[in-house]
C-alpha cells in the first residue's frame, strides 16, 4: 500500500486524477451534509437564475437554478452518488459473473469452453446500450435494475479476458505442481488461478467503471435511468436539453462532471495497468 | 421479452378496452398459442426476413427497418470517416515526432476524447453552432449541412481510440529492424514511414476501425434522438417507450446480424493487408 501510494505520487498526471476521483467519491458519500441547498427543493419565483459570475446571477446559486428553481450545485453534488453507484456495483456484478464464467470455461476447457464461449461471442454482438435500453423499458425504471442491467452486459469481456490467461496459466509448473500435490480443481482454481488473473480483472474493471458512468448517464438521458425524483447528471442533461437556449449553464455543468469523472477514472487505470503489469499495454 | 412485457393483447387493445375486443386482438396477433410455439414461429419467420408486423404502426417491421436504415449508416459511416481522417495522420506525426506539439495534443485528446458524453458534446456543439452562431441547422435531416454537427458529435470517441492506436502502433513499427534497415539504405525518412512502416502500421487499426463501426450503429441512438435523425436509432428508441417489441427485437438483431458481418470482412480485409494470416 506504501508502495502504491509513492508511485503514485511520482505520476503526476495519475495523483491529480486520484485527486479528483477522491474529491468525487467524498462528495458521492457526503452529499447531504456538503451540499448547500435541498436539491429537490423548489423555488418558482428563482427559476432560471444563472451562474453567479454571469450578469443577473445571484450568491445564492454558485451554478444558478433550473426550470423549477432547484439549485444546480446541489443537484450536480447528489448526482455523484448515482453515477458512482451503479458504476462501481455494476462493474462488480458483471466482473463477478464474467470471472466466474471465464474461470470456469478456462479450466474446465473442452464442451464447457466451447459453449461458455459462443455466449460470449453472442452477448458481444449485441450492442450493450441498446440491449440495457430495452431491458429497463420493459421492466421499469429502477435503481436496482439499473445496476444490474448494465452489470450483466458487460460479463462477457470478463469472461473472454480471464479464459484466455486462465489458458495460458493452466500449464504452467506451479499449478502442475499443486496437481501433483493432490490438490483439488476448487482449490486450484481459487487459489492458484483466480489471485493470478487479478491484475488484468482489475485494470479492465476500471475502465469499465468509466464506460458503465457514460452509460448510465446515457440511460439517464433518454429517460431511462433511475426515477425522476434523484439528481442524476445524465438526468439534468437532458432537463437543461429542453432549456438549452434559455439556460446554458443546466446543460454544460453536468456534462462536465461526467467528463471530469469519467476522464479521472481512466487515467486512473491507465496508470493502474502499468504499475500492475507492464505487458498489459499491449492486450488493454 | 414475452414475459416482461406484460399482456401484449391488452397493450394494444388500450386503455378502455372492453374484454371481448382484447381476446379478438390476442387471437388475431396469435398471442393465444403456447409461447414456445409462438418462438418457433416467430424464429422460423426472422431468418427469411419476416419480424412480424409493428405493434403500433401495423406495418411489417422489417421494412419500417430497411426504410431507416440508410440514414444511420449515412450518419455512422460519415463519423467514422471523419474521425480516421483525423486520427490517421495526427496519430502517425504524434508517433513521429515524440514528444512534440502534435503528440502532446494527440495524448491528451485521446484521453479527453473517449470520457466525454457524446450527447454532451452534441448539445454544446448545437449550443454554439446552431443557437449562438447559426451556422448549421439546430436538428432535422435535409441537405449535407445537418450532417455536420450529429457526425461531429459522434466522431469523437472513435477519433480518440484510433488517435492512440495509430501513435503507438507506429511507434512500435518504427522499432523494427526492417525500418532502422530501410533508414540505413538511405532512404528518406518521409519514404521510410509511409512506405515500410505505416503499411504494417495500420494492421491492427483495421480491426478497430471495422469494429467501431459496427458501435457505432449503436451509439447513435442518442446522437439521433438529439437532431431529428430519421435513422434506426430513433425508431428502436420510439419503439422502446411505446413498447414496440417486434421492432426492439428486430432492430436488435439486425444490429447484431451487421457487426457480426462487419467482423467478417475485416478478417478478409486483414488477410489482404498481412498475407501472412491465413485461416
Amino acid at each position: 500500500m506504501r508502495r502504491l501510494l509513492r508511485t503514485l505520487t511520482r505520476s503526476r498526471t495519475a495523483s491529480i486524477a486520484a485527486f479528483v476521483l477522491l474529491f468525487v467519491v467524498l462528495l458521492a458519500l457526503f452529499g447531504p451534509f456538503l451540499a448547500p441547498k435541498d436539491p429537490n427543493q423548489v423555488n418558482v419565483l428563482a427559476r432560471f437564475t444563472p451562474p453567479t459570475w454571469v450578469e443577473g446571477g445571484s450568491s445564492e446559486h454558485l451554478l444558478g437554478t433550473d426550470a423549477l428553481g432547484r439549485d444546480t450545485f446541489s443537484r450536480l453534488i447528489l448526482g455523484a452518488r448515482v453515477s458512482l453507484l451503479v458504476g462501481l456495483a455494476a462493474v462488480a456484478i458483471g466482473g463477478f459473473v464474467g470471472t466466474a464464467m471465464g474461470l470456469i470455461a478456462g479450466y474446465l476447457g473442452g464442451r464447457v469452453d466451447a459453449i461458455v464461449m459462443r455466449l460470449v461471442d453472442i452477448q458481444l454482438a449485441f450492442p450493450g446500450i441498446l440491449l440495457a435500453l430495452t431491458v429497463l423499458a420493459l421492466l421499469g425504471r429502477s435503481l436496482g435494475n439499473l445496476i444490474l442491467v448494465l452489470g450483466i452486459v458487460q460479463w462477457a469481456q470478463y469472461a473472454r479476458l480471464v479464459r484466455g490467461h486462465v489458458l495460458s496459466l493452466r500449464e504452467q509448473e506451479y499449478v502442475e505442481g499443486a496437481r501433483a500435490l493432490g490438490a483439488r480443481s476448487n482449490r486450484i482454481v481459487l487459489r492458484h488461478l483466480l489471485p493470478n488473473s487479478t491484475a488484468p480483472i482489475i485494470v479492465i474493471g476500471s475502465f469499465s467503471v468509466a464506460t458503465t458512468i457514460l452509460a448510465e448517464s446515457a440511460l439517464s438521458f433518454l429517460g431511462l435511468g433511475v426515477p425522476p425524483s434523484v439528481p442524476t447528471w445524465g438526468g439534468m442533461l437532458a432537463e437543461g436539453r429542453d432549456h438549452l437556449v434559455r439556460a446554458w449553464w443546466l446543460a454544460t455543468f453536468p456534462g462536465l462532471a461526467i467528463t471530469v469523472t469519467v476522464l479521472s477514472i481512466n487515467l486512473l487505470g491507465d496508470w493502474m495497468r502499468d504499475y500492475l503489469d507492464p505487458n498489459l499495454r499491449d492486450v488493454l | 421479452m414475452l414475459f416482461i412485457t406484460g399482456d401484449p393483447a391488452a397493450l394494444l387493445a388500450g386503455e378502455d378496452a372492453s374484454r371481448a375486443q382484447v381476446e379478438r386482438i390476442r387471437a388475431e396477433m396469435g398471442f393465444d398459442r403456447p409461447w414456445p410455439v409462438q418462438y418457433v414461429d416467430y424464429l422460423g419467420r426472422a431468418v427469411q426476413g419476416d419480424f412480424g408486423m409493428s405493434y403500433r404502426q401495423r406495418q411489417p417491421v422489417f421494412g419500417l427497418i430497411v426504410e431507416r436504415l440508410p440514414a444511420t449508416a449515412q450518419l455512422a459511416l460519415s463519423a467514422l470517416l471523419l474521425a480516421s481522417l483525423v486520427a490517421i495522420p495526427t496519430g502517425v506525426i504524434a508517433a513521429t515526432r515524440r514528444g512534440g506539439a502534435v503528440d502532446h495534443f494527440a495524448q491528451l485528446f485521446a484521453m479527453t476524447g473517449q470520457a466525454i458524453p457524446p450527447f454532451w458534446l452534441a448539445l454544446m456543439l448545437m449550443l454554439v453552432f446552431s443557437v449562438n452562431l447559426r451556422w448549421f441547422p439546430v436538428s432535422g435531416y435535409q441537405d449535407w449541412t445537418y450532417l455536420i454537427l450529429p457526425a461531429v458529435s459522434l466522431s469523437f470517441a472513435p477519433m480518440a481510440l484510433q488517435m492512440r492506436l495509430v501513435r503507438s502502433s507506429v511507434l512500435e513499427v518504427l522499432r523494427r529492424d526492417y525500418v532502422r534497415t530501410a533508414s540505413a539504405k538511405g532512404l528518406r525518412s518521409q519514404t521510410v514511414v509511409v512506405k515500410h512502416a505505416l503499411r504494417n502500421a495500420l494492421i491492427p487499426v483495421v480491426t478497430v476501425v471495422g469494429l467501431q463501426l459496427g458501435s457505432l450503429m449503436a451509439g447513435t441512438v442518442v446522437i439521433e434522438s438529439i437532431f431529428a435523425w430519421p435513422g434506426l436509432g430513433r425508431l428502436m428508441l420510439n419503439a422502446i417507450y411505446a413498447k414496440d417489441i417486434p421492432i426492439v427485437m428486430a432492430g436488435l438483431i439486425v444490429i447484431a446480424a451487421i457487426y457480426v458481418c462487419i467482423n467478417f470482412f475485416v478478417d478478409l480485409l486483414y488477410m489482404v493487408l498481412d498475407p501472412r494470416i491465413r485461416y
